[in-house]
């Protein structure tokens, strides 16, 4: 392969990938202030050598629409705001995801063993959920479906919702003094799924305009049938939701290529959760599920029969479509799969600036990001980050992350397009602007217990510092020398 | 610490309170769509497209060509009712003479008289008559009333044979009574019976004093006579003045009524079912196609009078088939109805024969009218009213719409087809289409010899009229008129075309619509 090509491959992805959905926490990467920055790559040391949180220590919420914002939809015209459908459809790309996602620790923590090994552990209730709208689908709902004459409009929705409670242990260790690796092995107790295994439904409108719908569809549910049944007590059907195991693990690894640059790379929930509790599948069969309507039979026209020739038709599309629920056998679903490659360079000692191309997988879908940020430690109180994040065909994301540390508490918020809410308020004296154009909105926020702040102000992202050495270059490299010279007396 | 948790509770309170919630009120939802929507779709064959009320008389010739069939009985006219029985009496008596008559122990039977009845029917020479009703009265007095207990009459009629018994009639009466006549057959010679009367003085053991005189007088009364059937000659007679009627022809409803039309190979025949074993000749005194107040004499094939064939047995039958000679002419002249009057004549020139009839014989005479659609025509007209209400709907949501048409005719038949939209009184508002939107259905080409080459196809988007989209909304009615004809060849002339059971029309009706919808919330 020719780098021409690699290049045009990489673009591709690229820009593909930034019209698609990712549920990816980008401006989070570089905040090497919080115990969560582990989150994107398990290789990666936080500043402080323990840290402890307790249930909804922290909180994540995420939301991701690749396809249109608040205000693709209505029209506000002297007061009077109507959803102007026409409009919104015009801004639709062919399949629009949306993608909302919520995490909440229920505990963690961090320990450094020594200088080379740091521990993690946490438990944390996650959810992901995936939606998938074809542009066909809204486009007849809205247009009509005149522009699909002699052809076949795709209507298939997809679904793809998991949540489960994770526990997980981790580690990150220093081989070298370039390279440092790190994994975690993750336990799955999956609580609800809802996963589309098949959906291909279609109207197809011919030269006549005669309509044919046509349906495939195959819906796993597990975890979702007895809940909203009748008589359903969670004291008495936790223990079924421990039937839906799962494995799975994270990998990462930062290397220190030059003094300042230092490249890092993850991948994220690789596994998946087998499904065994309370499972039943939601069909249409193919072969039934087919319907053409042509207008009123010529012949009952004559015979004056219209209206009993369109009742049969009712019954017919009614009897054709009646969804089919029953019991299913266990299955698997993956979770969404992360990839995270970046780079971070000091520019100098406490400000650096990272950038990170981020990627998912989430059932048959890929998505992919990127964020670049500017990171900057007012000492060790308060640590700041704003970011700007191309991704989910959202262009206007300017994030920001605040850690205010006073040890043993630290506050913290972080979140991927957060900026704009501040200046929606000083331009407009509401966030009406922010939330009506956002497409990208994820936010996390806590509290952590924490201890003994390490003296680098970077981990693993360019040489350790101490923190009370001073900016000159001299100095710093002084420093470093000294450090290093702690580091190696220690072995 | 717990002074900082407050704090981002506090900024998250404060975001939530900058949101104006104005922005997320919606007053209104707004779309647009262009829909394509079938209305009407299907194969139509020629039974379907003739009314319902004509359906059952479409049938089909073995090479597939449909033709019309009427079949009705003109007149079915019971002969029977010309001959009537009349009622016949005798009265005879018998002188007896004054002697003294000692003791006998046997009756003693006076001398016969034999009576010859006459019907008296003319010019009917009957020679058998089986009754279905009929009595004789009789009654017998003496002059000397100590004579009465003493005395009876037999009668005896050697030509009344009862048809349970075989044997024939022969009682002894006295005073009065009645004999039921319908169990008897009567053997005729030319209207007459003989009657054998006998008086009969009853034995005694003490003599009988038969003082002067004394006479016996008997009466009988031949009353009530009806036949099951008859047999001899009935004479030369005419029947004039049988009740005339009318046969309605609707083969194509009003469809025709300002139409030319030219049928090629039209039927009509009148076929003459006679049960009554006698030579009879049938004369139409009028026989015509009426249109409304015109009429067009109907030309038969054997000339009228016509004489029909006649049974040779009893309960048999024979039927006569008479053509109509000018059937196109008068199809040509699509009547409405075919109205006759006609005298039927018996045994014509002829001073002899065996005739008979029962009292259920009758004369029926029926038309059948065959009509095979092959021909041509021209300002064949249809019209339907369909009643609409549409005042509920905003027509302002409609902002354009066209009608998609595509007919595939294999019927050699144009068609021109119009919507008019009426108010309550069918006061006609407005057309929907425009003049050159109305070839909506084009006729197949034939072949010389008129069958199907190749179907007519019409494949059209029409586009409609805004304001006339909007007069659909106030209308009360559509009348949907078509004028017809059939298909012309490539010089622009009509020729004759067939029309056959399996051409179909395939109709495909859509509706393309921008619709502009706007709802309130």
């Amino acid at each position: 392969m020719s780098n021409h090509k690699f290049v045009q491959i990489i673009c591709v992805l690229l820009v593909g990938g930034f019209s698609a959905s990712a549920q990816v926490e980008g401006t989070l990467h570089y905040m090497n202030d919080l115990p969560q920055v582990v989150i994107n790559n398990p290789a990666v040391v936080p500043n402080y050598k323990f840290s402890l949180g307790l249930p909804f220590s922290s909180i994540h919420q995420g939301y991701t629409n690749n396809g249109f914002s608040y205000s693709d939809l209505i029209t506000d015209k002297d007061g009077q705001v109507s959803a102007d459908l026409s409009k919104w459809i015009k801004t639709l790309p062919d399949k629009t995801y949306i993608a909302p996602a919520v995490s909440i620790d229920l505990f963690r923590l961090g320990v450094r063993i020594n200088s080379k090994l740091y521990l993690t552990a946490n438990v944390t209730g996650k959810e992901y959920g995936h939606f998938v709208l074809p542009k066909q689908l809204a486009s007849v709902l809205v247009e009509g479906n005149a522009a699909y004459i002699n052809s076949t409009i795709n209507v298939s929705p997809k679904v793809e919702t998991i949540s489960y409670i994770e526990t997980a242990v981790g580690a990150s260790y220093e081989i070298n003094k370039k390279l440092t690796v790190g994994g975690r092995v993750k336990l799955l107790n999956g609580v609800t799924s809802a996963t589309t295994q098949t959906s291909d439904i279609t109207i197809a409108v011919d030269e006549n305009y005669y309509m044919t719908a046509s349906a495939d569809l195959n819906l796993k549910t597990s975890g979702v049938n007895s809940i909203t049944g009748s008589g359903y007590e969670v004291s008495k059907e936790w223990k079924n939701y421990l039937k839906n195991r799962g494995l799975g693990i994270d990998l990462g690894a930062t290397y220190r290529l030059m003094d300042k640059l230092t490249l890092n790379a993850s991948l994220i929930d690789i596994g998946g959760i087998t499904w065994k509790n309370d499972l039943y599948q939601y069909t249409l069969d193919k072969s039934k599920a087919n319907y053409t309507f042509s207008g009123i039979n010529a012949t009952d026209l004559v015979n004056g029969t219209a209206n009993e020739y369109m009742d049969a038709q009712l019954d017919s599309l009614k009897n054709n479509f009646e969804l089919q629920e029953g019991a299913t056998s266990s299955f698997r679903t993956a979770l969404p799969g992360k990839l995270f490659l970046g780079a971070s360079f000091e520019i100098v000692r406490n400000f650096s600036v990272g950038t990170v191309f981020f990627a998912q997988k989430f059932k048959d879908h890929f998505s992919s990001g990127w964020t670049t940020s500017l990171n900057k430690n007012f000492g060790s109180a308060i640590g700041t980050s704003i970011s700007y994040t191309m991704s989910n065909n959202s262009f206007n994301n300017i994030g920001a992350g605040l850690s205010l540390n006073f040890a043993p508490i630290q506050l913290y918020i972080v979140g991927d397009n957060l900026v704009r809410i501040p200046s929606s308020l000083i331009v407009h004296k509401n966030i009406n602007n922010y939330i009506n154009t956002a497409q990208v909105i994820n936010v996390r926020l806590g509290l952590n217990l924490v201890f003994g702040r390490e003296v680098k102000n970077q981990v693993k992202v360019g040489k350790a510092k101490p923190v009370n050495s001073k900016n000159s270059n001299t100095k710093g490299k002084k420093a470093q020398q000294t450090h290093v010279k702690v580091r190696q007396s220690k072995k | 610490m717990k002074s900082r948790c407050w704090a981002w509770f506090g900024v998250l309170l404060v975001l939530v309170a900058c949101i104006d919630e104005n922005d997320y009120t919606i007053d209104s939802v707004a779309v647009s769509p262009t829909i394509a929507l079938p209305l009407v779709s299907g194969s139509l064959s020629i039974q379907e497209l003739i009314n319902s009320t004509d359906s059952d008389y479409v049938k089909v010739y073995p090479d597939d060509l449909v033709y019309l069939s009427y079949s009705q009985t003109l007149s079915t006219q019971g002969l029977r009712e010309l001959f009537t029985i009349p009622d016949k009496s005798v009265t005879r008596s018998f002188i007896v003479p004054p002697v003294t008559i000692p003791p006998h122990v046997k009756d003693i039977r006076s001398d016969s008289i034999v009576e010859i009845i006459d019907l008296g029917l003319s010019p009917e020479q009957l020679n058998e008559i089986s009754f279905k009703a009929g009595k004789i009265n009789y009654s017998t007095t003496s002059s000397k009333p100590s004579f009465d207990s003493k005395y009876e009459v037999n009668i005896s009629m050697s030509g009344f044979v009862s048809k349970t018994t075989g044997k024939s009639l022969n009682v002894n009466i006295s005073s009065t009574g009645s004999i039921n006549l319908s169990d008897y057959v009567v053997k005729l010679n030319k209207n007459k019976f003989d009657v054998k009367m006998v008086l009969v003085l009853k034995k005694s053991s003490t003599a009988v004093v038969v003082n002067p005189n004394t006479f016996v007088s008997l009466r009988l009364s031949f009353l009530g006579m009806d036949f099951t059937y008859i047999k001899g000659f009935f004479g030369d007679q005419t029947f004039a003045n049988l009740p005339e009627d009318a046969l309605d022809f609707g083969a194509f409803g009003s469809a025709l009524d300002q139409a030319n039309v030219s049928f090629a190979q039209p039927k009509i025949t009148l076929e003459i079912t006679n049960e009554n074993g006698v030579p009879c000749e049938i004369d139409f005194k009028k026989f015509e196609a009426q249109n409304g107040t015109n009429s067009l004499a109907v030309v038969l094939n054997p000339a009228n009078p016509i004489s029909i064939a006649s049974p040779t047995v009893l309960g048999a039958s024979a039927k006569t088939t008479v053509s109509v000679v000018n059937v196109a002419e008068l199809l040509d002249f699509a009547p409405t109805q075919f109205y006759y009057k006609l005298d039927a004549r018996i045994n014509k020139g002829l001073t002899s024969g065996n005739n008979f009839l029962a009292d259920t014989s009758k004369l029926k005479v029926s038309i059948n009218v065959d009509v095979p659609l092959y021909g041509r025509a021209t300002n064949i007209f249809l019209v339907d009213t369909i009643k609409i209400d549409l005042q509920d709907f905003d027509q302002s949501t409609i902002n354009t719409a066209s009608l998609k048409t595509k007919i595939s005719n294999e019927l050699p038949l144009d068609a021109k087809v119009q919507f008019y939209l009426t108010d309550s009184k069918y006061k006609i508002l407005d057309s929907l289409l425009t003049t050159a939107q109305t070839s909506l259905i084009k006729g197949s080409t034939v072949t010389t010899s008129g069958d199907l080459e190749s179907p007519g196809v019409a494949d059209q988007l029409i586009e409609l009229e805004k304001v006339k989209i909007d007069k659909i909304f106030t209308s009360k009615f559509i009348i949907v008129k078509a004028i017809m004809n059939t298909s012309k060849k490539s010089d622009g002339s009509f020729s004759n075309v067939k029309f056959k059971s399996l051409y179909k029309m395939k109709v495909d009706v859509g509706l393309l619509a921008n619709l502009k919808i706007n709802v309130g919330l």
